[in-house]
Parts: structure tokens; sequence; C-alpha cells
């Protein structure tokens, strides 16, 4: 993974994030619901919202590369959409989580 | 204090209130909620003397309203604890709702209601039978729940043992239609010692119980799983699947009350059974139950030394009706049917046999006296 | 590196019921980030929460929370999930019981239970999220619903609200807090808090209904919501003589046009005297 990367399935989008590319920022398309709280709280500006739309017809939060991996929009989500996880813990072989 | 035995074992002379919260104790209860209400008070009165007395100390809790003792009992009840509440007319209607949410959660549970004379306030300190039909249409939505009816301060013991039994083999809300006259009678009873009697506890989720030497198919009764263990123990009153969640498709919702309805059917046979006094010959048969057939007894005592053959149907299991067995049992009689309600046992009685029956209705808060019923008889046998 | 998708979900995943979400609330809801950071203060008490803690709840938008979370749950019947309580709470002493409810519940058709559980202090922590309308029905008032707000049956204007800090702290509750739903920095210390208080903790949780409360009443959006409940909440002071617990220090202010302009938040009381 190079410096903001961003890997993606039919549900998640990872991003890796934060001062030393160690967490991976994971927004879940399949629960959002598109109310732009997490946008709103971010205290870094590092989430704005995706010009497509989720299958259920929603628009979702995208990092623009200012993640610091403070989880505030975590906290902040009403949805359980999104979630941040150290790189080594979810990637290809890595130590379980 | 003395810490007190759970089974006080041995003859007593007392009432049938007494009875019912003896018996509650014996079959294991751990927490009564209730509401003072006349006539059902003297249970709570009783309960409160003893239950947090007993080795194994239960709890009591007066509520705020009938509707909280219903829904604190089905609390109680899903920690896996016995947990009853007992009330009288008006605090049944109250608790319509709750018993709706412990049918569709299938929370086993003991009511006992007291029956007054009604509607509304009524007659407090009377007797009635007008909430037979309440029993079983109360709360909205189809559902069964077995009623039963004693007739002695001992079957008011007794069907209280039983009750707990049903509940708790069948994960199914049980009533005790008890009246005025039995909670205030006092009459001779006998507590057995502990172990004499069967005390039923439900089964644990994968586990499957006897009751009176019978299999409950955990297809039909899941073992329970309540608070504080293993699983997540989840139930709501919306429409569910197996593990509790909501699930409002029609198929999962047919399979859910038909299962309802088809544990109690499955296992009416082993709810008690209708008392049959004189039924051999006799060319009348008077379908009663309660106090209303200690009239009908003492009638039939009087009218058969006058030659005239005259039976008692006593019901002790009112819902599920047992249409079947007395069907077979009156065939070719003349049937009358006496309660202390307007029109309400006549109904499903003339539903089971499909024809009019005779009917003595003595709504007035009073117990029909054998004369009227001696009367009525005579005039049936034409004599 | 390549990132295992079958690793990634949520956080608190373990503690959620994933088969249910997502959740039947609408977008942008209250409801979704108080049940998060209820699951937070729980996690934070060190208790297992399926074997030692039980969520009930009542009907309503807030009642199907319970069906979303591991734990023990119960969803009762519209008003009853206090009496619930008491049932398992004295079947079982050894169980945290939690009320997570919504404020047409608790304080409309469950009033009476709610006072007397205040009174009666068996130990439970009541969560009321207070969003100020029936969401689930549509939108109608709610025992909170402000003066002159606009809901389907208040449509000039409305009689005075319920301020439950006050009703609370009359009915002899032990730990009496308010924050909205924006405060979820706090929030979990303060659930954690108000679980182990021994007796009855109360927590107004000011919520909002953007979707259909909010966009008839001065915050349409749910980014505006959030920002609304940041600038309008005000620390308590902590008064000598407790003039901070008078009713018109603790009543939350509205103004149909901007949203709330005032609610004053914080810890009102940590156990009764």
């Amino acid at each position: 993974m190079t410096e903001h990367e961003v890997s993606r399935n039919e549900r998640f989008d990872a991003y890796l994030v934060g001062k030393r590319s160690n967490r991976v920022f994971v927004v879940d398309r399949d629960r959002c619901k598109g109310c732009r709280i997490c946008v709103s709280v971010c205290p870094y500006q590092a989430l704005e919202m995706s010009r497509e739309k989720t299958q259920r017809g929603y628009f979702f939060p995208i990092e623009n590369g200012n993640c610091t991996a403070c989880k505030q929009c975590l906290y902040a989500c009403p949805d359980f959409v999104l979630s941040v996880h150290k790189l080594e813990e979810v990637t290809v072989g890595g130590e379980t989580a | 204090m003395k810490k007190q035995p759970r089974a006080m074992a041995g003859r007593h002379l007392d009432s049938g209130n007494i009875a019912v919260a003896e018996g509650a104790i014996y079959a294991g209860l751990h927490g009564y909620y209730g509401y003072p209400i006349t006539p059902s008070t003297s249970i709570m009165e009783h309960i409160v003397k003893r239950l947090p007395h007993l080795e194994e100390p239960g709890y009591f809790l007066q509520c705020e309203d009938e509707i909280a003792s219903i829904t604190a009992t089905i609390g109680c009840s899903w920690t896996r604890k016995k947990a009853m509440t007992a009330t009288s007319g008006p605090g049944f209607s109250l608790m319509q709702e709750g018993i709706g949410l412990a049918v569709m959660t299938e929370t086993p549970l003991v009511l006992v209601d007291v029956m007054r004379g009604g509607p509304s306030t009524g007659l407090p300190t009377f007797p009635g039978q007008q909430e037979l039909m309440q029993a079983h249409f109360g709360s909205h939505g189809d559902y069964i729940i077995p009623t039963f009816a004693p007739w002695s301060v001992q079957e008011c013991f007794d069907l209280t043992v039983e009750a707990f039994n049903a509940a708790e083999a069948l994960r199914t809300p049980v009533f005790v239609l008890s009246d005025q006259v039995l909670s205030t009678l006092k009459e001779k009873f006998v507590i057995p010692k502990e172990g004499e009697m069967e005390v039923v506890n439900r089964a644990h989720p994968g586990e499957t119980i006897t009751w009176k030497g019978t299999e409950i198919s955990e297809d039909l009764v899941p073992g329970m799983n309540c608070f504080g263990e293993e699983k997540k123990a989840f139930s709501t009153g919306l429409s569910h699947d197996e593990s509790g969640h909501v699930d409002l498709t029609a198929k999962t919702f047919e399979r859910l009350t038909n299962r309802m309805f088809e544990k109690v059917h499955r296992y009416a046979h082993l709810l008690p059974q209708a008392e049959k006094y004189m039924m051999d010959d006799a060319e009348i048969v008077i379908v009663t139950y309660g106090s209303t057939a200690r009239s009908a007894y003492e009638a039939i005592n009087l009218v058969r030394e006058q030659g005239l053959k005259v039976g008692m149907y006593r019901l002790r299991t009112i819902w599920p009706f047992p249409e079947e067995d007395l069907r077979k049992s009156t065939e070719g009689k003349e049937i009358l049917v006496v309660e202390m309600a307007r029109d309400q046992l006549t109904w499903p009685v003339e539903r089971a046999l499909l024809r009019r029956v005779h009917h003595i209705a003595y709504p007035m808060g009073l117990i029909p006296p054998p004369s009227v019923i001696t009367k009525k008889v005579r005039e049936i046998g034409g004599k | 590196m390549e990132i295992d998708f079958s690793k990634l979900g949520h956080n608190l995943e373990d503690k959620l019921t994933s088969k249910m979400l997502p959740h039947i609330w609408c977008s942008g809801c209250s409801l979704g980030t108080n049940l998060q950071s209820l699951v937070r203060g729980a996690v934070m008490t060190g208790m297992d929460m399926d074997k030692e803690m039980v969520m009930i709840s009542g009907i309503g938008c807030t009642g199907r929370a319970s069906g979303y979370v591991e734990f023990d749950g119960f969803h009762t019947t519209h008003g009853r999930a206090i009496p619930f309580a008491s049932g398992v709470k004295t079947g079982n002493p050894n169980l945290e019981v939690i009320v997570f409810s919504g404020d047409g519940d608790l304080f409309s058709i469950g009033g009476n239970h709610f006072i007397h559980a205040a009174r009666r202090k068996l130990d439970m922590t009541i969560i009321c999220t207070n969003n100020s309308v029936y969401g689930l029905t549509g939108g109608q008032a709610s025992p909170t619903t402000f003066e002159y707000s606009t809901t389907t049956t208040t449509i000039d204007h409305n009689l005075r609200p319920f301020n439950l800090v006050d009703l609370a702290l009359g009915a002899g509750a032990d730990f009496v807090a308010r924050y909205t739903s924006a405060h979820f920095k706090i929030l979990p210390r303060i659930i954690k808090q108000a679980i182990e208080t021994d007796g009855v903790a109360f927590i107004d949780l000011i919520s909002g209904c953007p979707a259909i409360y909010g966009k008839r009443n001065g915050y349409p959006t749910a980014d505006y919501m959030v920002k609304n409940f940041l600038e309008a909440s005000v620390e308590i002071e902590v008064k000598e003589d407790g003039s901070h617990l008078l009713s018109e220090n603790t009543r939350v202010e509205f103004d149909r046009t901007k949203g709330y302009t005032k609610i004053p938040i914080g810890v009102f009381r940590r156990q009764h005297r």
C-alpha cells in the first residue's frame, strides 16, 4: 500500500490513514444512510460526500487524505458505518483482530 | 425471623385465597407482583408474610397498577424464576395488554383472577363468573391460554400447583379463575409434603422435559433462553423468529402462532380433566364450574332423592374447552348450564354440542341457591 | 499488503446483532449514536453485556434498539419497559438493568411507572432518547414537544412540555443527567457512572429527529442538528445554594425557526441525599 491508498469490495471502502499510515479507515457502504453527520463532526475536514450512490440509494462519505484516525466520526455515526482498525489486524496473513 | 419452609405440609383450615398463595409457594414461586383489589388482595397479603421469609427468599413487589404488575411478572419470569400475579375484574381488564405480551413471548406465568361482578367497578365484594370469555378473548389477537377453575379450597391449592406446572411445561401464561366465594370461604385443605406433588421446571435450550410422564416436544415448546445465561436472550411482542428477533413476514408469523395454538391443544389431555358426578345414569346434566358447582352439587343430591336422574359435568379446565369430552359424555342427555353470568358458559357449550341448552343465568352477585337449580331441573324433567 | 475484507466490520461488531443491521431508523436519526454511546458505556464498565446486563426497551423507534445489540434484551409493550425492568431486577438482582426508551414511551404512557421507579429505587438505569416527537407513528406531539413547535397534532400551538430533569429530580431519582446525542465523547463515561449508580439513574438524552420533527421545526438536516446541539448546550454551574436545580435553570428552550436555543447539560444529581 502506498500513501492514501484505498481498497474496495462490494461492501467496504478501506483507506490507509494516520500519521504513520498504520491505520485503516473503513466505510461500510451497505449500512450508510447518507446523513452527513460524519462530514460535519470531522475536526480535520477529512471527509466529503460521494457523487455516486450506494445500492440502497444514499450518498456515502469518502476520505480525502486528511484523516488522522481520531475516531470522532465513528462515535458520531448513527448507522455503525465507520470504523478504524490497526493495519496489521486487517491485512491478509496479519494477526487476527 | 425464623426461615419458613416452602411446603407448610399438613391440614389447614383457611380460605381459598390462602390456598392459592400456598399452592404458588409450594410450586416454587419466586416473584409476586400485585396491586390491591378486592377480592384478590388476601393472596398478596399472605404472600408477603411468606415469600420473603423462605429459606430461598422470593421477592414481593406492590406495583403502581395492574399493568405494571403483569409486566413485572413477565420480567421476573425471564430470569428463569417462577412468577405470578393475582387480580380481579377491573384489574384483569388492565392486565390484558400484558397477557398478550406474555403469550407472544411465550412467557410462563400464573395469573389468578378472583372473579367478581361487573362490568366496571360492578360488585367488588360479591361473586361473579363474568370473566370466562375475557380469559379467552380479552387481549387482542388470536391466542389460547390454559384456564383452570377450582371449586373448593383444596382445589384452589391443587390447581395453582397444576397451573405453575402447565405454565412451565408449555411456556405459556396460565389463568386460575377463582371467585369471591372461594376467596373468603374457609374449609379444610391439605398441603402435601415437599416432593409429593410433581413440580415442573421449564426447559433450558436444547433440553426436553417430561410432565406427567409425557415428554414435551422441543419443536412445540422450545427451551427458554433466559437473561444472564449463555446466549443473547431476546424476545419481542412483535412477530419474531426462533431467535426472538423481529421478523414480520407472513411465513414466520404463521409458524409462530400455529405453534402457540398447537402446543396447548396437543397437551390438553394433561390439563385437569372435568369432574363427572353421577353422570352414568343421568338424564339431565348440569354443566357448570367454580363455586356455582357447589350449589349444583347440593341440588343434585336433593333432586336425586326425588327420583330425578341428574348428574354434573364440572369443568376444571375451561380453556381450551373440552368439546370432545363434553360431547361424548352428554350424548342424548338434557343439558342445563348454570353460571353467575348472563350468557358466557353457554357459548362454548352450545358450540361444542351444536344445539340449544337449558340455562340458569344468575349474574346478580350471588351464587344461585340450590332451590333455583332444583326448580329448573324439575321443570326440565317434567316433575 | 492486501486488506482482508472478511476482517472488516464495525469496531463494536461483536457487540452488535449484525443480522439485524442496517437498522430501521431514518437517515440522521440520533438513536444510532445514542445506542453506540450506550454500548461504549457498557463496555467501559467492564461487565459482560450478555451475562450481566439486560437492556429493555418500550415501543416506538427507540423500542427497536434492544434488538440491535448483544445485550440480553426485551422489547416490551408501549410504556412498560420500567415495570418489566423491575421484574427482572427483583427476579435476579445480580443483573444490571438498563431501560432504553423514548420520551413518549417513558413519559406519556409510562409516566406513572417512571415516578414510581424513582420513588422505589430499585437499581436501574433509565436512558430517555428525548426527541420531542412520536417518530414511528409519523410525527405526533409528545410530552416533551415544545410550546410553539409544529407536529401533525399541534398545528398552531402545543401545551407546556415536561422538563424531564425537573421531573426526575422531583420524583427522587438518584442520578440525574442531561446531555445531547452530540456529546458522544463524554456520554459513555456518563452512562458508565449511571450504570454504576446504586438506585435509579436517569439520563435525559436530547436527541433529534430531523426527518420528521426537525424539518418542521428548525433543524432540517442531521449535520445542522449536531451543530445546533453543541451550540445550544450550556454546561450547568453547580451552585452552593442549589439554584442550578431550579426548574427555570434546567429548562430546555426551543425556537421553531432555529431549533434548540438553550440546553442546560451536565450531571444534576449524583446520589440522593
